[in-house]
Formats: C-alpha cells, sequence, structure tokens
C-alpha cells in the first residue's frame, strides 16, 4: 500500500572531489585518444566511397548507377554520424580538464587579490612621501612667517590629504 | 606682515629629525639595493600575454559549431549533434571563465611591474622644496641637498625593494597555476582544431559524394552552385587552421615566458633575463596582430 510506507527519502548523490588537473588530462587524453580513432574511421570510409564512386565512374562513363549511389549515400551518413559521436568525445574531453581547474583558478584569483592590496600599499608609500613633503613645506612656510606663502602651503596639504582619502577609500 | 614665533628653528629642526626616524625605519628589513629599478619587461610581457586573442574567439566558434553544421546533417546525426550543442553551450561559461582568471592574473602583474605608479621623484622634489635653506630655518643649502639626495635614494630603495619582492612573490606563487591553466586551454584549442576538422570535412564530404551523381543536363546550375559553395568552404577553413595554430603558438609563449620569469626571480634585473621577455613580448604581439587580420 502507498500509504504504508514512508516517502522513500532520495539519497543525495555521492559527491567524488574532482579530479586534479593532471589526473583529468590523463584521462582527457585517453578519450581524446578515442576520439581520434574514431575520426580516422571515418576519413577511411569517406576514402573508401571516393574509391567506389571512381571506379564506378571509369566503369560507367562517368555515370554511377543508381543501387551504388544509394550504397555510397548510406555510407556518407555512417561516416558523418561517425564524426558527431568523435566530437561528442572531444566535448567529454574538454568538459573533463575543465572540471578539474577550480582549484587552480581560485588561488590564482586570490594572489590577484593579494598583489592589487599591494598596489595599494605602494601608493601609499608614495602618498605617505608626499604629505611629508606638504607637512615640511608647511613649517618652512611658517618659518617665513609670510601669510600667502602659509596660505598656499595649507592648500597644498589640503590637497594632499584628499588625494589620500581617494587613493584609501575602499573600491567603488 | 611677520608672524614668526621665535621658536621656528627649532621646530623646523626637530620635524626634519621626525622625518628621518620615519625613513630609518621604512628602511628596516630592505635589502641593499642593486642598481636602478626597470620591470619594463615584465610589464610588457605580462601585458601583450594579457591581450591575447584566439582562445575566447575560438571558444565561441566551437560553442556554435551546430549552427553551421547542422543543414549538412542526416537526421540521425543531427540527433547526435544536438545532444553535443546542449552540451557545449553548458560548458561555454567555464571554457570562457579559464581565460578571465588568467588575463586578471597578468593585468595585475603589469601593473605591479609598471614603472609610473613608483616613480617617486616629483614627492621627493616636493621634499627638498619643503626644505628649502633659509637662515630662519637653521639650514644650510649643503644640509638639504645631502638630506634630499639621501632621501630620494632611500626612497628609491624602499619603493623598489618592495615593488620587487611583490613581483617576485606573484610570479613565484602563481606559476605553477598559470601553468596549469595554461595547458589546460592550450589542450581545449587542440580539442577545439580537431573538432573543426570533423565539421570541415562533414560539410565538404557531401559535395564530394553528390557532386559526381548530379550528371544530368538539368542539374548543370545545382551543381555549379555546389562547387562554388565548396570553393568558398574549402577557402575558410584553411584560413581557420591558421587561427587554431596562431592560437596555439601564443599560449605556448606565454606559458614559456612565465616560466622563465620562475626560473630566473632573483635576476629579473640581468639583461639576458630582460631581453629574453622583451622578445616574448614582441612575440605576443605579433602573433595578437597576426590574428587580427
Amino acid at each position: 500500500m502507498a500509504n504504508d510506507k514512508p516517502a522513500a527519502q532520495p539519497t543525495p548523490a555521492q559527491k567524488t572531489p574532482p579530479p586534479t588537473p593532471a589526473e583529468a588530462l590523463s584521462t582527457a587524453k585517453q578519450v581524446e585518444e578515442l576520439a581520434d580513432k574514431l575520426s580516422a574511421c571515418a576519413d577511411s570510409i569517406h576514402e573508401r566511397v571516393m574509391r567506389d564512386i571512381h571506379r564506378s565512374q571509369e566503369q560507367h562513363h562517368g555515370e554511377v548507377p543508381e543501387a551504388e549511389q544509394s550504397v555510397a549515400r548510406a555510407l556518407l551518413d555512417a561516416e558523418v554520424e561517425l564524426r558527431q559521436r568523435a566530437d561528442r568525445l572531444y566535448l567529454d574531453a574538454a568538459a573533463c580538464i575543465v572540471s578539474s581547474l577550480g582549484k587552480p583558478q581560485a588561488h590564482l584569483l586570490a594572489l590577484t587579490a593579494d598583489a592589487a592590496k599591494k598596489i595599494q600599499t605602494i601608493t601609499r608609500i608614495g602618498d605617505g612621501i608626499t604629505l611629508v613633503a606638504r607637512l615640511l613645506g608647511l613649517a618652512a612656510a611658517a618659518a617665513t612667517g609670510q601669510v600667502l606663502p602659509i596660505l598656499a602651503a595649507v592648500d597644498l596639504l589640503k590637497t594632499q590629504l584628499d588625494v589620500v582619502a581617494v587613493h584609501e577609500a575602499p573600491p567603488a | 606682515m611677520d608672524i614668526r614665533p621665535h621658536w621656528q628653528p627649532f621646530w623646523s629642526r626637530t620635524l626634519l629629525a621626525l622625518v628621518a626616524a620615519l625613513f630609518a625605519t621604512l628602511l628596516v628589513g630592505c635589502a641593499a639595493p642593486g642598481g636602478p629599478v626597470s620591470l619594463a619587461e615584465v610589464r610588457q610581457f605580462a601585458d601583450a600575454s594579457a591581450r591575447l586573442g584566439g582562445y575566447a574567439e575560438l571558444s565561441k566558434r566551437y560553442r556554435d559549431t551546430y549552427e553551421r553544421e547542422q543543414p549538412y546533417l542526416s537526421p540521425a546525426a543531427d540527433r547526435i549533434a544536438r545532444e553535443n550543442d546542449a552540451r557545449r553551450k553548458a560548458v561555454y561559461e567555464d571554457f570562457l571563465s579559464i581565460q578571465k582568471s588568467l588575463v586578471l592574473y597578468m593585468q595585475t602583474l603589469s601593473v605591479l611591474a609598471g614603472e609610473t605608479r613608483y616613480d617617486l621623484s616629483p614627492q621627493l622634489d616636493d621634499l627638498g622644496n619643503g626644505l628649502k635653506a633659509n637662515a630662519e630655518s637653521g639650514l644650510q643649502q649643503r644640509q638639504v641637498t645631502a638630506y634630499t639626495g639621501l632621501t630620494r635614494l632611500l626612497t628609491r630603495v624602499i619603493a623598489s625593494n618592495y615593488q620587487n619582492r611583490s613581483v617576485e612573490t606573484m610570479v613565484r606563487d602563481g606559476d605553477a597555476d598559470v601553468q596549469v591553466l595554461l595547458e589546460a586551454m592550450i589542450s581545449l584549442t587542440r580539442l577545439y582544431a580537431k573538432t573543426n576538422e570533423n565539421e570541415k570535412k562533414t560539410i565538404l564530404g557531401i559535395f564530394d559524394v553528390e557532386i559526381p551523381f548530379s550528371t544530368k543536363n538539368s542539374d548543370r546550375m545545382l551543381v555549379t552552385l555546389a562547387k562554388v559553395h565548396y570553393l568558398s568552404k574549402s577557402t575558410e577553413y584553411k584560413l581557420l587552421d591558421k587561427r587554431y595554430d596562431l592560437a596555439l603558438q601564443g599560449l605556448t609563449k606565454v606559458a614559456l615566458g612565465h616560466q622563465r620569469m620562475r626560473e630566473n626571480l632573483h635576476n629579473l634585473q640581468a639583461p639576458e633575463v630582460r631581453k629574453l621577455l622583451a622578445a616574448y613580448g614582441r612575440d605576443l604581439v605579433a602573433l595578437r596582430d597576426a590574428m587580427s587580420e
């Protein structure tokens, strides 16, 4: 009775860990070789068909009898289907390779983020030096006791503080 | 108006001492410098690598294989081809994301190795101006010159060493993954090429067979059209074969270049390393130009 049994819980599919890049490449290589063989098979079918056609044309003054045309077309269909199957295998190999690249990509992105931070730090060093320079400029201006140089120096300092703020601001 | 307080000279000298202390602390942990810094070749190589085309375009072409093949397929082959098509479209984004990760890495490396950002001369000139010698500040001209000269040298040491070490870290830590991604892209490009080969033979194959069968006079126009189409497709695929080749060459060159950088990490300034990297960079630009024709 359907009501007696509890609803069967679907077992979660066992998640196999993705292959390492090396494993994936090795598997992909084997699949690729199989696909190469299928493609080569298709090539030899084509050669056979062309040979048959030429032989037929020689025997029949450039014509190919209906019966032989049907045979040739059937072989051509087989050849095309074989190529599609080979393509399917090439695709399998490609998908296998790609499935192994999660970790290397993540690692590379982390590295890139680190580097971006370092670029920021180096910018800050440059900003810091400029800031010190502006402070010294202000001190020197103050030393002259003249209003105009002091105002100019204060202005430069404010500009530099704005620059620092812009560089410090988190990316949009 | 003279608003200068009497303690002014003392204030200036104290500030000077503070700045000197600041630079001294920044210097701690920095190794003695070599000659002038130039990571220009690293930057150019990374830049050229980031811009290399080919793979993205060929990935897209791979994704769209079915659209091109479809008119030439028998019903049985069409069934398989449709499955292939769905699967290709599903994996396409993954194909692209590999390249995006690599491009981002190369672009960042290029900026990290860049020159303009770390040229601190303008700031140092400012420093010099800020320390203008005048009798009131108690500084003499030669002291200011000596001070700014020393600061200029020290700052170049600090910035360039930090930059150098950052570039080294990035190349050293990134090389293994870069090689893995590039090898994957090379393998994928090869699979694209083989699929393209099957596509070519599928399309041209039909004409190889049907043209000899169409011998009736009434077939003449059809045969002519078919032959013209055949020629045009033939030429198209010949040109495409070249693009797969160029793409593979480019990817191989990027892999080699990055490997050389990894091998020469402590030697990036050496002339022979810089020449080698420059050559790779130029080759990559040439390949890119060839592909965009």
